[in-house]
């Protein structure tokens, strides 16, 4: 009889979960990656049971955002998701993995998901240590964005109707003038300039820039932010959200 | 007449033997000029009679009108002397130090040097300085006493004094070579009147006279006296001896051919294997070998575009021939092989090694570049420069339409003279051009106004460096995203290894062992003299101080990268940075590649680096010329007053007959009205020079405003930034 060894049964259980409707926890920050994530497994018929975010209260997290924590439920709202957020206080990134673990133990229990989903790119660093997670909790891990070609998908973001802002940047090449910009089909133009330029991910995978999702098909309704600080010293900034709310 | 003389000349070359190349080194108004001329005057191409006034080396008007050399040109001169006739390829060489560049580079072509000495001045200390360049390439100087009649209508002196003034100048000579030389050459080369190694004469009256000469021709002092007393006949004293007898019998004498000369100078000259066939070809000055040349200069022909002027050391280029320019992997055809003769251009179809050929159809051939019918030769050793661009002004057409021709006029000016920078900057799209000093700028702009083109010019302004006087760190600076920490140390990098770091001793593509040898020698830890990171050619240095650190391999070129940036636009000024040793000290990347980029390490090296520098007593250098004035006694004070009235020392002062010779130093940010309050000062009987000296801090009591003006010319905020903005904690 016909016996795979691990390697194939892991292939043909991929491939026959491409066809299933799994349920997922999205690991969510409120950027547009994690957020274009669960619109793009949604549309393979996936169901996004709830979203699980980590925010670290430092700022040199390794693995995940540090970003606007409490408008990010604004989002969780507009999309009609519940959400599970955890703080951690440190920058070892070991800490942070064994965080997530629990909050992933937490949805499969609340929540019975079959897997995860994230909005990785490029990073193995984040992919290997989700894999891992995955394995070590049985949950399949759903990366629909993984090595999509770069301009294109800005540019696909775009035209799905995606609206993000920066609210932090970090990198060679980007400077104050991008904090709380909504980013539009010129300003990409730009960005493609300036990576090349600067050597930096177009997409800020390396962490070089960070975005908030303020509209988009998921969300039943816009959030419009009323309140902010940029913060700029010359070498980094951030756009900070004080107050916001959903249109709607 | 000279048609004959290039079939001649074409005829002798074949025997290397009856082949000299020689340039003339002089000091400013010494009569270099005029002694060229005499001799061009002896070799048929122009007729004695003009050759006093001609000046038919000055080819350029500007020249001309200023009465000094500032291109070189090549001339070739047919001499006999004992019934053998012999070729002689003139080089003629700029003594001011503005343009040293160009001496350098004429220097590689020659194998011996005529020094020319005012009888009354003296040796003078750009006389010195080129000399000394000269014997540092191994070419053979001998020494040509001009003026002599000076020494007998303005001083007076009789006979037995004058013997005694000669020797005076003549041991001050010797004394270079005692300094300067080789060891091997130091007594080899030292001059004397019994060898026939010095000369003496007056270029003006065309006469002139060695040991030789004397011999021969029962010539005298007592003759020179006598021509110039009452009644007696100078024109005599020259037919009777000529001065390009004195002179072309010297350098036949006493300077190689090109065969003798290439078998010691290419050893000191070109850094290849000597013993491969390209060696040899260029040891034996070989016909038959590859052919090699090494470019000493590129003029632009109105009619038939650039002209690349060099010494063919080895093998044979005729017209036609491909050729492979190696320092820039290109080719060229080369249209046709001419000779210099004055300003004129001879077409002569081919030459052979140890020639002065002028090539045409090498259009992007440039200055100190190498020529070779095989690929991948090592080429000659860039030549060394002595000065590096002080001072510029920016340029604009004054008409927007001229800009096209203004482009073209610059490009033909930097193409013939590559110590004029040319930049264009990027943001407010000014065209810059840098120089060694005022003069230098004064004569490009006039070149670009004498190709018609009317040009605004701004004020010429200074360029700056900085540089550290303590050490400091290790500090740390973190990426922008935070996740990468950068440990940078930084000290005070030794002046002979940032010296030889600047010149090319020291750089990357040179063997490891040999580079940690100097740097050893020069007192380096022996592990740090194996870890050089980068030699910035700024004469800055990185160490790898790292011990056993993750991705530092590949994290080299990031770090470099913002290193580069922080010695491009120092923590002060943003002027160039000179003579830093930086330690990358250690390193705590992030563990994802895509979070260790460049967009993250650049900046946090150009961080580190920046705020250790800040932490390290930083300070402005500004660049010092020394100046040289003549002037009658009864200057001396206005001299000396304008001088220290311009921040300015007096260092010395001697008095050579009437005239009384002041040198002193100033800041160049001082001399951009010397001239008019010189003038002034002196009724204009002032003769005077700069050259530039050294980099000298500016002083405390104006510092803030100096680093205030030139940030507010970029637009910088006026205070300088304080280290914490560049230093992170953990």
């Amino acid at each position: 009889m016909f016996k795979p060894c691990e390697y194939t049964r892991k292939k043909l259980i991929d491939w026959i979960y491409c066809e299933l409707e799994l349920k997922l926890a999205s690991l969510f920050s409120g950027g547009k990656d994690s957020t274009y994530a669960i619109y793009r497994a949604r549309q393979e018929g996936h169901d996004i049971e709830c979203l699980v975010s980590i925010f670290p209260k430092s700022e040199e997290s390794h693995l995940l955002h540090y970003p606007n924590i409490a408008v990010t439920s604004l989002q969780a709202k507009s999309m009609q998701i519940p959400q599970i957020v955890a703080h951690t206080d440190t920058s070892d990134s070991q800490t942070e993995l064994d965080e997530l673990q629990n909050l992933l133990e937490k949805a499969k229990r609340n929540f019975g998901i079959d897997g995860i989903v994230h909005g990785g790119l490029f990073s193995n660093y984040q992919r290997i240590r989700f894999e891992k997670i995955g394995s070590n909790l049985d949950l399949k891990i759903i990366s629909p964005l993984w090595h999509i070609d770069q301009k294109n998908y800005m540019r696909e973001l775009l035209e799905s109707k995606f609206k993000f802002i920066v609210t932090s940047v970090t990198s060679a090449g980007l400077d104050q003038i991008w904090l709380g910009r909504e980013i539009t089909l010129e300003d990409m133009e730009e960005l493609v300039k300036l990576s090349v330029k600067h050597g930096f991910n177009l997409t800020f995978e390396g962490g070089e820039a960070e975005t908030f999702v303020i509209d988009c098909p998921l969300f039943y309704s816009p959030i419009r932010i009323l309140k902010a600080n940029k913060i700029w010293d010359g070498y980094r900034g951030r756009f900070e959200i004080t107050e916001a709310v959903l249109e709607k | 007449m000279k048609f004959k003389a290039t079939d001649q000349i074409l005829s002798i070359i074949g025997n290397k033997k009856n082949i000299r190349n020689f340039g003339v080194i002089a000091h400013v108004d010494h009569g270099k000029t005029t002694m060229s001329d005499s001799l061009l005057a002896s070799s048929g191409i122009i007729s004695p009679s003009v050759a006093g006034q001609a000046l038919a080396l000055d080819s350029m008007k500007l020249e001309q009108d200023r009465q000094m050399t500032i291109v070189q040109a090549n001339v070739t001169l047919l001499y006999e002397q004992n019934g053998e006739e012999y070729v002689i390829n003139m080089i003629d060489t700029p003594g001011h130090i503005d343009f040293t560049g160009r001496v350098t580079r004429s220097l590689r072509a020659i194998d011996g040097a005529v020094v020319v000495s005012d009888s009354v001045e003296g040796i003078m200390t750009q006389t010195e300085t080129v000399t000394r360049q000269a014997l540092e390439e191994r070419v053979r100087p001998v020494l040509y006493i001009n003026k002599i009649d000076r020494l007998i209508k303005e001083l007076r002196l009789p006979p037995e004094k004058m013997q005694e003034w000669l020797l005076e100048i003549i041991t001050n000579f010797n004394r270079l070579i005692d300094i300067y030389a080789e060891p091997e050459y130091k007594e080899k080369w030292k001059v004397s009147i019994q060898d026939g190694s010095v000369s003496f004469g007056s270029a003006k009256d065309k006469w002139g006279f060695n040991a030789d000469v004397m011999k021969k021709k029962g010539i005298s002092f007592k003759d020179i006296y006598e021509a110039y007393s009452e009644g007696g006949d100078v024109k005599k004293l020259a037919e009777k001896a000529p001065l390009y007898d004195a002179v072309l019998g010297m350098v036949v004498k006493h300077h190689p051919s090109p065969d003798v000369a290439q078998k010691y100078r290419i050893p000191k000259i070109w850094k290849g294997d000597l013993d491969s066939d390209i060696g040899k070809a260029l040891l034996n000055c070989d016909d038959n070998g590859p052919t090699v040349m090494m470019i000493v200069n590129m003029t632009v022909d109105p009619a038939a575009g650039p002209v690349a002027i060099g010494r063919l050391f080895s093998g044979r280029i005729k017209d036609g021939d491909r050729i492979h320019l190696i320092d820039t992997k290109r080719e060229g055809r080369v249209q046709s092989v001419n000779f210099f003769m004055g300003n004129q251009r001879e077409m002569v179809g081919q030459l052979a090694a140890g020639n002065i050929p002028a090539l045409l159809g090498l259009e992007h051939a440039r200055a100190g570049q190498t020529l070779s019918s095989v690929a991948g030769i090592p080429a000659f050793e860039g030549i060394q420069y002595v000065s590096e661009p002080v001072v510029q002004i920016a340029v604009e057409p004054k008409h927007p339409k001229d800009l096209p021709r203004l482009v073209e006029a610059l490009n033909r000016i930097t193409i013939e003279d590559p110590n004029l920078v040319v930049k264009i900057n990027e943001e407010s799209g000014e065209t810059v051009i840098a120089g060694m000093g005022v003069l230098h700028l004064e004569i490009a702009t006039a070149l670009i106004a004498d190709a018609k083109v009317d040009i605004v010019t701004s004020q010429p302004l200074i360029n700056y460096r900085e540089t550290i006087r303590a050490g400091a760190g290790p500090i740390m600076s973190k990426s922008p995203n935070r996740h990468n920490k950068i440990f940078m140390k930084v000290e005070p990098l030794d002046e002979k290894i940032a010296e030889m770091i600047r010149n090319g001793t020291l750089n990357e593509y040179k063997d490891k062992k040999e580079v940690a040898k100097i740097l050893k020698d020069a007192g380096w830890d022996g592990d740090e003299a194996k870890r050089v990171m980068r030699f910035d050619i700024r004469g800055n240095v990185m160490v790898d101080g790292t011990k056993g650190v993750q991705f530092v391999g590949e994290s080299t070129d990031s770090i470099l990268s913002g290193f580069e940036d922080s010695v491009k636009e120092g923590p002060l000024a943003r002027e160039q940075v000179r003579g830093c040793k930086f330690t990358f000290h250690h390193f705590v990347p992030h563990e994802d590649p895509a979070h260790r980029g460049l967009s993250q390490l650049g900046p946090a090296a150009r961080r580190a680096c920046t705020g250790v520098m800040l932490l390290s007593n930083p300070v402005l250098l500004e660049p010092t010329l020394g100046i040289e004035v003549r002037v009658p006694q009864e200057m001396i004070g206005n001299v000396a007053g304008v001088i220290s009235g311009k921040r300015g020392k007096v260092l010395n002062m001697e008095q050579k007959g009437v005239i009384h010779i002041i040198s002193g130093e100033l800041p160049a940010s001082e001399t951009f009205d010397l001239s008019e309050i010189m003038r002034g000062q002196t009724a204009g009987r002032a003769m005077w020079n700069t050259h530039f000296k050294a980099w000298t801090p500016v002083p405390n009591s104006i510092l803030t405003k100096v680093i205030g003006d030139i940030r507010k010319r970029k637009g910088l905020a006026p205070e300088v930034p304080t280290p914490d903005e560049y230093v992170d904690s953990e």
